[in-house]
């Protein structure tokens, strides 16, 4: 069983209540200030076809997901953060190297209780996504992610070696889409359950 | 809470190229690992005579302060084309290169 996500980026100078009528119409979580190249919202759940009138989107980045793993450790999970980083593995990485980059992603949640819930999954679709992997979490709070999660030596003496253009190990694209948004709700529950 | 962070690069040598990867990190890596909040804090050879027919390994010891120095050093690296571009120059020249980062493990004082 797979599921759906789309990063969304507005038109430049988008009219404020367009805005709002699409935050209405959909499910989006929009994007704090310090998320990198994933545009204004996360659309977790989107169905295809796109609903009509979205004429201030500029860009929908559309992957389907397979899940790996994930764990569900609160059900009940009711926010606040749910944070998604959207990665390219290089195509001539070497599979036993994805293989432990991906063992590496599933251990964080063991060396980060902030981590509640999470998802690893792989990007099967659609044809021609730059994407290969979707790593999700979500978390009680903001300093979950910004502190427990950024400043685990975990994160940045093991994981980031895969992703560090200065370590031999590296097979992670630099380009990367590190989104989060507030949620008053699990998001990873729908894929876990 | 993590103090400082050592950065340990092993880079293992062919025979033959010593002095060119010497240049390569004096001219080509330091001044911008410096600019990066980088510390050089020691080099080594070993083993400890340039061999001819057997690789040596040229060590560098540097460090950043703590890990929000460690994530500005590696946003600027990450930032800068050239650094992956310089590591691929040094690679051309090894037969083994390692990166590691250390955090001190000193025993804890009695009574503490």
């Amino acid at each position: 069983m797979s599921r759906k996500l789309a990063l969304v980026t507005l038109v430049e100078g988008a009219d404020p209540g367009r805005v709002t009528e699409l935050e209405m119409a959909a499910v989006l979580g929009r994007h704090l200030p310090g998320t990198v190249g994933g545009g204004h919202y996360t659309w977790d759940g989107i169905d295809d076809p796109i609903p009509p009138g979205f004429e201030d989107v500029a860009d929908i980045d559309l992957v389907e997901l397979s899940l790996i793993d994930g764990s569900l450790a609160d059900p009940e999970f009711a926010g606040e953060i749910k944070r998604t980083l959207l990665l390219r593995v290089e195509p001539d990485a070497p599979a036993e190297s994805v293989a432990a980059f991906e063992r590496d992603l599933m251990a964080m949640p063991d060396h980060i209780p902030a981590i509640v819930n999470w998802t690893l999954s792989r990007v099967v679709g659609p044809s021609g996504t730059r994407w290969t992997h979707s790593w999700e979490q979500e978390y009680y709070a903001l300093d979950g992610l910004k502190v427990d999660y950024m400043m685990s030596p975990h994160h940045w003496g093991l994981i980031d070696g895969w992703f560090d253009p200065e370590m031999p190990r590296q097979i992670v694209d630099l380009e990367l889409a590190h989104v989060y948004h507030p949620t008053d709700r699990s998001v990873l529950a729908a894929a876990l359950v | 809470m993590v103090g400082k962070i050592h950065v340990l690069d092993e880079l293992t040598v062919e025979p033959g190229r010593l002095n060119e990867v010497r240049r390569l990190m004096t001219e080509g890596y330091m001044a911008g690992a410096k600019a990066r909040g980088m510390t050089l804090e020691q080099t080594w050879l070993t083993p400890p005579i340039e061999l001819f027919d057997q690789p040596n390994t040229l060590v560098y010891l540097w460090s950043v302060p703590d890990a929000a120095a460690w994530w500005a050093m590696r946003g600027a690296a990450g930032r800068d084309p050239s650094v992956a571009g310089f590591w691929a120059e040094v690679d051309a020249c090894c037969v083994d290169r390692q990166r590691r980062f250390l955090v001190d493990d000193s025993p804890a004082e009695e009574g503490r």
